[in-house]
């Protein structure tokens, strides 16, 4: 294929349309996160790590970014970015002013994390991509206030791809760089074992003597998530053999008929549930798990929806006959 | 038959395929591995960094000094090659927030740090009894403020001061906290940070029954002013 007719080509791929449903949930569940993690941030103590230095903080911020543009990282600025993060956070959610309220969450949730890099972590990194892409998306036409009474109405398609694909990028790279001698096969395969012995991330400090008789059992979900995350192009093997099912293909066909995206993303949210049982790393897991969403056609969650729905009105008409 | 276009939306189609093929080739190569805080020598000399150095040396059978000063110029390449084929994307990343970093958990710290703070009413204690501990990372007893210390923003914050890269970091952090402390207690005179460091033992260690030995590092005191 010519230059020409593949760029045709990529122009033509990124008209598509669907419908708004998975980029709402995505929307919904990224105004929870900014909105519960901000908040949390002034509960008991202030958070002194966006302070500047003369005003209590942790650390001098040479660069205060966007906090600038309003009198720098001085606790009424820092302030006055929290609660426009929070709110912005809960209108994502019911999805009111959704472009408008997401760029306000994109822009008050960038200018705190970007106050400070010692006090933060790729959650940071992760909240802002997710929201940059809502907010070219138009995740505020599904399940939201702004929709409610509208006929269904359909969105470019190319935001959650983004999404997805940023999704599978993140577990490859992080991959690419657990080069420890505790990781790579051949090796002794303990890093999880001393990973939960860790006091900085440790949720409950576990005793070691407690742990010991699981060793085996450590080090064999250390290969396990080593060779998961490694596998993460898989993933976008799987989500283009989705896409494209009526293409003929042997290994396509075994995808397809395994349905390789529960098994990866299964493995995904056992994963993750576990590191939030045992670890404290902010609100990254349930950010990644949230962007699971972008890996499933709209036409697949209005389904799930759909059942659920159901469920719950057989449930409650079962509840009142009773 | 297809819809004819007018010139308005065939450029918009065409500058959202520009649009969305520079933002993926943007964030692939922010997202390429690289060292980060790791380039920094004085980290290095951290035993846990020594050990995988000492590990891959052997596994390679290399001499382990000569292998790192080789692993040192190869990073310092390779970090320069990375700078120079990520300018032109350096602005649309930082306006976007779209930059890319995930070095998580790369290497497991074998060798953690815990931060003490500590307070005296006496103005030189001399004695380590003239020292109350206020404050240490996951105790029970010593909890000043250890639902702040607890979040996962403090948590990093605290995780870094433990490292030689970040002295000065930490420095300034404990400078802070003691104002604070001046602050709130009127009675205390001196505060102390600084930080213990246990080796994690290995299933190995754990069975011999090897008592762990503890190391403090860092101590800094603060006078009230």
């Amino acid at each position: 294929m010519s230059l020409l007719r593949r760029w045709t080509a990529w122009v033509d791929l990124l008209e598509r349309r669907e419908s708004a449903t998975t980029l709402a949930l995505i929307r919904i569940a990224f105004g929870l996160i900014v909105a519960g993690h901000v908040a949390r941030q002034w509960m008991g103590t202030e958070p002194y790590y966006w302070y500047n230095l003369e005003n209590g903080g942790l650390r001098e911020l040479t660069d205060p970014g966007t906090l600038a543009w309003f009198g720098g990282a001085v606790p009424a600025v820092v302030k006055a970015f929290s609660v426009g993060a929070v709110l912005a956070g809960l209108l994502m959610v019911v999805g009111f002013f959704s472009r408008a309220a997401t760029f306000a969450a994109w822009f008050c949730f960038s200018g705190l994390a970007d106050l400070n890099g010692h006090a933060g972590g790729s959650y940071d990194e992760l909240v802002k991509i997710v929201l940059f892409l809502l907010l070219l998306s138009g995740a505020g036409r599904a399940l939201s206030f702004d929709a409610r009474g509208a006929p269904p109405q359909m969105v470019s398609a190319w935001p959650r791809w983004l999404i997805a694909g940023q999704l599978i990028l993140i577990y490859w790279t992080t991959a690419l760089q657990k080069l420890s001698d505790s990781w790579v096969p051949g090796g002794e395969l303990d890093a999880l074992w001393f990973i939960l012995q860790q006091p900085t991330w440790a949720s409950v400090e576990l005793d070691p003597m407690s742990i010991l008789p699981f060793y085996p059992v450590l080090q064999l979900m250390t290969l396990s998530v080593w060779l998961w995350e490694h596998s993460a192009p898989l993933l976008l093997l799987a989500l283009y053999y989705r896409d494209s099912r009526l293409a003929g293909g042997w290994l396509r066909s075994v995808f397809n008929r395994l349905d390789f995206r529960l098994y990866y993303l299964g493995f995904g949210v056992l994963m993750h549930l576990g590191i939030d049982l045992l670890m404290d790393v902010g609100p990254f897991s349930l950010g990644t798990v949230s962007m699971y969403l972008a890996c499933f056609h709209p036409d697949e969650l209005e389904a799930v929806l759909q059942r659920l729905k159901e469920l719950v009105s057989r449930r409650i008409w079962s509840a009142t006959a009773a | 038959m297809a819809e004819r276009l007018g010139w308005g939306s065939r450029l918009l189609r065409q500058f959202r395929a520009i649009f969305v093929a520079f933002h993926i080739v943007a964030v692939c190569l922010s997202a390429a591995p690289a060292p980060g805080a790791g380039m920094n020598r004085a980290a290095w000399s951290d035993p846990t960094v020594q050990r995988e150095f000492n590990a891959w040396a052997d596994r390679l059978g290399q001499d382990p000094d000569s292998f790192q000063d080789r692993i040192w110029a190869a990073a310092v390449r390779f970090v320069e090659l990375r700078r120079a084929v990520l300018k032109p994307f350096v602005p649309y990343l930082r306006t976007t927030g779209t930059e890319q970093s995930w070095q998580m958990f790369v290497a497991p710290h074998r060798w953690p740090t815990r931060l003490q703070i500590q307070v005296s009413r006496d103005p030189r204690p001399a004695l380590s009894s003239e020292w109350e501990t206020l404050f240490e990372e996951r105790s029970d007893t010593a909890t000043w403020k250890a639902e702040f210390f607890e979040r996962e923003r403090m948590r990093a914050t605290v995780f870094r001061w433990g490292w030689p890269t970040y002295a000065e970091a930490y420095k300034r952090g404990c400078n802070a906290l003691a104002q604070l402390i001046f602050e709130e207690m009127p009675e205390i005179l001196t505060v102390r940070c600084r930080f213990s460091r246990v080796q994690s033992p290995g299933p190995a260690k754990l069975r011999a029954g090897d008592k762990p030995v503890v190391e403090w590092r860092y101590a800094r005191v603060v006078k009230r002013p």
